[in-house]
């Protein structure tokens, strides 16, 4: 992938957006390389988060969003905490991937995205996880239709995979579907006046 | 002593011998718990990879459910935790965000609820001396190999269970039961618990990491204090051993398991039947 370095986007674009919902200066990175130092899934990332950092910097935008590397952040907070300049690349990764929801762009591997939809999608319905669900519902829209398949008969045996959702109170259900709805409103709001 | 609790989905599912065992040991401490009405999930990593204000505002209902019962709040998971301290440190700030976070939940919360990790509450609250009085059978000899993970100290500014680079309050507790904890390398490493599903890869490299460090070690079983840490390193040794071209066997035992142990229960009592990697090396030892 080609960088073209375009000073009109230097202050505006992804960048702004990425410092409005992270909450971080992303000038303040002088690329020590602390992060990615420390960071555990380096191994599999296109560019190391120094590099994202230093990609926002010059300007980069939507096709920061088409890699895998912002879904690889295991959000271990390893470089929030070592940043000399208090950066939390973590916080970075996470506004990459929420604006990438909210632009409808998904990364090479989509099984990062397809298990944060299904793991929200129980919650959704049930306000707690329901395990089941989000094993079957993983494998049947992932196309990985046999991955664990092994382990589950185990784990149900022991009474640790639930066959019924444990499907908490009236009142936390009810509370949960308002705050999905009103969450979904105020974020596209949010990244409609953004752009 | 009394204490609010939140449960977080885990502990009804997958790690029920955490909630079995911390029971045990919480009732024989004098803690008593009440469950924080109608919680819902904190939204754990996916929560916040979808979006910050939903994050936020899960870790905010759940917090003001508690603020009525006027205790302090505990959880067992560590990234329940994270996500309510979290919201605690967003909510404080105040301002534009805090007030999105209000319309969301339709309701007012200011942050102010208290959220403490299950291993501050018997270090810090009940403290060690009280935890050493309940031992029955010191855990003689156990080498324990104690492993943090990531969210129980990261980022300092609002996870801050123990120092951030070097915490040793699991340390401590294994100390004040009679066991042995071993000097290690990966205490705080990361074993990527939120790829359950979509990047066993590197579940396989991440926890393998751990398994092996703590085997070089000398460690007789792992402590954890977190579902996800335990269901990673559990579950997932063969694949993890595969990973890293070796076979790892060790049993992972959650901190309440190994108190139970030492105050005198069975361990079919604490839920140590329940694992995927046997414990038996351990309670065979101990018991």
């Amino acid at each position: 992938m080609d960088y073209l370095l375009d000073l009109t986007k230097l202050r505006g674009g992804l960048r702004a957006e990425v410092e409005e919902l992270s909450g971080e200066n992303i000038a303040d990175c002088y690329q020590c390389g602390n992060c990615t130092a420390g960071c555990p899934t380096t191994y599999k990332m296109e560019h190391g988060p120094n590099v994202v950092l230093r990609l926002l910097q010059i300007g980069a935008g939507d096709e920061l969003l088409r890699l895998n590397t912002p879904w690889l952040c295991a959000s271990c907070e390893t470089c929030a905490t070592r940043c000399p300049k208090g950066v939390s690349v973590a916080a970075v990764m996470d506004a990459l991937r929420q604006i990438a929801r909210l632009r409808k762009i998904k990364p090479p591997k989509t099984d990062y995205v397809t298990f944060t939809k299904r793991f929200l999608g129980t919650v959704k319905q049930h306000s707690r996880l329901f395990e089941l669900q989000l094993g079957m519902g993983y494998n049947l829209t992932s196309g990985h239709f046999f991955s664990d398949m092994t382990k589950m008969p185990g784990l149900v045996f022991k009474g640790k995979l639930k066959l019924l959702p444990g499907r908490g109170t009236k009142k936390g259900r009810e509370a949960i579907k308002g705050i999905f709805e009103r969450v979904e409103k105020l974020d596209q709001e949010q990244s409609k006046g953004g752009k | 002593m009394k204490i609010a609790y939140y449960p977080g989905c885990s502990n009804h599912g997958t790690s029920r011998e955490f909630e079995k065992s911390a029971f045990l040991v919480l009732e024989d401490l004098g803690v008593e718990l009440e469950e924080v009405p109608d919680w819902i999930c904190c939204g754990a990593s996916p929560g916040h990879h979808s979006s910050k204000l939903l994050s936020t505002s899960l870790g905010a209902y759940n917090l003001k459910q508690a603020e009525p019962l006027g205790l302090p709040v505990m959880t067992t998971c560590a990234a329940c935790y994270h996500r309510l301290s979290h919201a605690n440190h967003e909510v404080a700030k105040g301002g534009e965000y805090a007030a999105k976070v209000n319309e969301a939940i339709d309701d007012t919360y200011d942050g102010k609820v208290k959220i403490e990790h299950l291993l501050e509450l018997f270090h810090d609250d009940i403290g060690l001396k009280k935890i050493e009085e309940q031992v029955r059978k010191p855990l003689k000899g156990l080498k324990v190999a104690c492993y943090y993970g990531c969210l129980l100290t990261r980022p300092p500014e609002y996870a801050a269970v123990d120092e951030t680079e070097n915490p040793v309050k699991m340390e401590a507790l294994m100390l004040a039961l009679g066991a042995e904890p071993v000097e290690w390398s990966h205490r705080t490493e990361c074993c990527g618990a939120s790829f359950p599903f979509s990047g066993k890869d590197i579940v396989h490299e991440l926890s393998g990491s751990v398994l092996v460090a703590a085997q070089k070690a000398g460690a007789d079983c792992v402590a954890v204090a977190c579902p996800m840490c335990h269901a990673n390193l559990d579950m997932r040794q063969k694949g993890s051993g595969k990973a890293h071209d070796t076979k790892i066997k060790l049993p992972i035992i959650y901190i309440t398991e190994l108190m139970g142990l030492a105050f005198g229960h069975k361990p079919k009592e604490l839920g140590l039947n329940l694992h995927s990697t046997s414990t038996k090396s351990v309670t065979t030892q101990v018991g």
